[in-house]
């Protein structure tokens, strides 16, 4: 699994993975703390020097405001918004003027990352998250700036 | 500057907008979506170009109380700029409807599974039963106020202000359905639909077609009176294999007509008349890779005439026999299905696999060559056909489309069609179709943004 590879080779916590794959749904906190992870690795935001992951991720935008519960499941449209920032993965016209988790689903479709059948309200379970980030990866190994 | 057509816009359809856009502020997804699109095209048979604009919009799962309510709409503006220029606005609520459980009540779309006939937006209340929901029946009744000289027409809310003397609105119309159809590779289904004409209570008299003493026999076509329809519906779609899928479709249609009344008592008081017919479809898809390649015929003949398909049965025409709605074929000759047939086949590409450049395998190549025939040497909607000529050939069209989502939410269609009349005497069209000329252009250029 590539995301596994790529992520307890740098995770902070090399618990982080266990207990995602654990999780089902995975609770806002836990999901920030892995995005958060993969969102400084890529530069998109600050490294967050100690703040709570979950505070972190909604103040810099990966969560959506109305992400206010750290124990709420994590919806695709949280993930993608989380995703869709922390790779800079957007190409249409309306997401500069208008940032949210809808348009992110969109540019995730396009690009056929979203799982067939997806919609805002999905709950993911850990693992679920896992395989998002791996394929947002792999999208960016394939196309994108990453190299394999 | 001349407004060929108003319609006033009714103020559910502005509610549905503001439905759209306020969930746009909280930012999360919850089944709703908004699409503008601008269209320009060009004609060579009329000589004109034109250019459109038209914004949809739904929402979906939307709490009401204890119901899930989703509702759609759109709008367009249409402008001719030459050679005279014309605006052409409408807004129309599609549907808009409150369900809980297996009852569904409001304005709901109305489609037989083959979407040949049955094809309308009415307001009524249906109920679905099995499981999967291969059951289900319903009720479908618009309205028709009338006061005087004038009349309020209530059918698909587009609610429009007439007078009798200018405007002949459509019937009032009840319309009860059911089908049952699987769901799994190999589908089936039967559908049954009727349409009774609600004029039976306020039929038109025509005295001034016929004279006291006619019979029954003397009442012209056309002459106005009322008609009920039932309609028997069969298809099935069947999976042969991993990659063709052939799908048939047949409908028998039979109408009672009662025509003008006439003018005396008794029981030749009114001419009525049964009137039969039938419609059907087969098609064969084929897939291969990136390529999919379909053979389609359809037609339908016996007791259709082809005045006015627009508003389904009669229109205030009731001698003629018509299914509800229809589609049409054929971007420049958009036959509708009364008196005709067609074949076509149908290829389309995405030929790009795109391992680079991603947005490639979006480009789609959608090829069409239809030949249009007539299935009696009755009226047809293809209005150019020659009185003198007894053949069926009306013409082929050839047309193609390149559509390429080259955004995310932005997609460019690319339309051109060419149609060659088969001219009389060797076809029907008359010779003087497109001035003498041997093939007709058109083309358009659409882009949409999807909100």
């Amino acid at each position: 699994m590539i995301v596994a590879c790529t992520l307890t080779g740098a995770a902070q916590s090399p618990m982080l993975i266990d207990q995602l794959l654990e999780a089902d749904p995975a609770p806002l906190s836990l999901s920030a703390e892995l995005l958060v992870f993969v969102a400084t690795q890529t530069g998109a935001i600050p490294d967050p020097a100690g703040s709570p992951p979950f505070e972190t991720a909604r103040v810099t935008g990966l969560f959506p405001p109305e992400a206010t519960d750290p124990a709420a499941p994590t919806t695709m449209a949280v993930a993608s918004l989380a995703l869709v920032e922390a790779f800079s993965l957007h190409s249409g016209i309306l997401y500069p003027i208008q940032r949210n988790p809808r348009r992110a689903m969109r540019e995730l479709d396009y690009r056929g990352i979203l799982p067939k059948g997806s919609t805002g309200d999905t709950r993911l379970s850990g693992e679920s998250l896992l395989r998002l980030v791996s394929a947002v990866i792999a999208w960016e190994q394939t196309y994108g700036a990453i190299p394999e | 500057m001349t407004v060929s057509r108003r319609r006033i816009p009714f103020s559910a359809a502005t509610a549905v907008f503001i439905l759209c856009i306020a969930p746009n502020a909280a930012g999360f997804p919850n089944g709703w979506s908004l699409t503008l699109s601008q269209g320009l095209s060009y004609a060579a048979l009329d000589e004109k170009f034109s250019s459109s604009t038209s914004l949809s919009g739904s929402v979906s799962d939307v709490p009401v109380g204890g119901f899930t309510g989703a509702a759609a709409a759109s709008a367009s503006l249409s402008t001719t700029i030459t050679p005279e220029f014309e605006l052409s606005p409408s807004v129309t609520l599609d549907s808009a409807t409150l369900t809980r459980g297996r009852w569904t009540l409001g304005r709901q779309s109305v489609r037989d599974a083959g979407g040949l006939i049955v094809q309308h937006t009415l307001d009524g209340v249906t109920y679905a039963a099995g499981e999967r929901r291969p059951l289900s029946f319903g009720l479908y009744s618009p309205l028709l106020l009338g006061a005087g000289n004038s009349s309020i027409l209530l059918s698909n809310l587009d609610l429009q202000l007439s007078s009798r003397e200018t405007l002949t609105p459509g019937p009032p119309r009840i319309i009860a359905g059911a089908s049952y159809g699987g769901r799994a590779d190999t589908a089936f289904g039967a559908e049954v639909w009727f349409q009774a004409d609600g004029r039976h209570l306020h039929a038109p008299a025509y005295e001034s077609v016929i004279e006291p003493g006619d019979s029954v026999d003397d009442v012209p076509d056309g002459a106005g009176g009322t008609v009920d329809t039932g309609y028997q519906l069969i298809w099935m779609s069947a999976r042969l294999g991993e990659r063709t899928r052939l799908s048939l479709y047949a409908a028998a249609m039979e109408g009672i007509g009662v025509m003008a009344p006439l003018v005396g008592e008794g029981a030749d008081r009114y001419k009525r008349d049964i009137l039969l017919s039938g419609a059907g479809r087969v098609s064969l898809a084929f897939t291969l890779n990136r390529w999919a390649f379909e053979m389609t015929a359809d037609g339908a003949g016996g007791d259709i005439d082809a005045l006015s398909f627009t508003e389904g049965n009669t229109l205030g025409y009731s001698t003629l026999y018509q299914p509800i709605s229809v589609i049409t074929r054929g971007q420049i000759v958009g036959l509708e299905l009364g008196n005709s047939a067609s074949g076509a086949l149908i290829v389309s590409a995405a030929p790009f696999r795109a391992e680079r450049y991603f947005t490639l395998r979006y480009l789609r190549f959608i090829w069409e060559t239809r030949g249009f025939f007539r299935t009696t040497t009755g009226p047809t909607s293809f209005g150019d056909i020659s009185e003198e000529s007894l053949s069926p050939y009306l013409g082929t069209e050839t047309s193609l489309m390149v559509q390429w989502q080259f955004l995310p939410d932005l997609t460019l269609m690319v339309t051109s069609a060419l149609f060659v009349p088969g001219t009389y005497p060797a076809g029907a069209v008359s010779a003087d179709y497109a001035g003498g000329s041997t093939a007709v252009y058109q083309g358009g250029v659409t882009l949409t943004l999807a909100y």
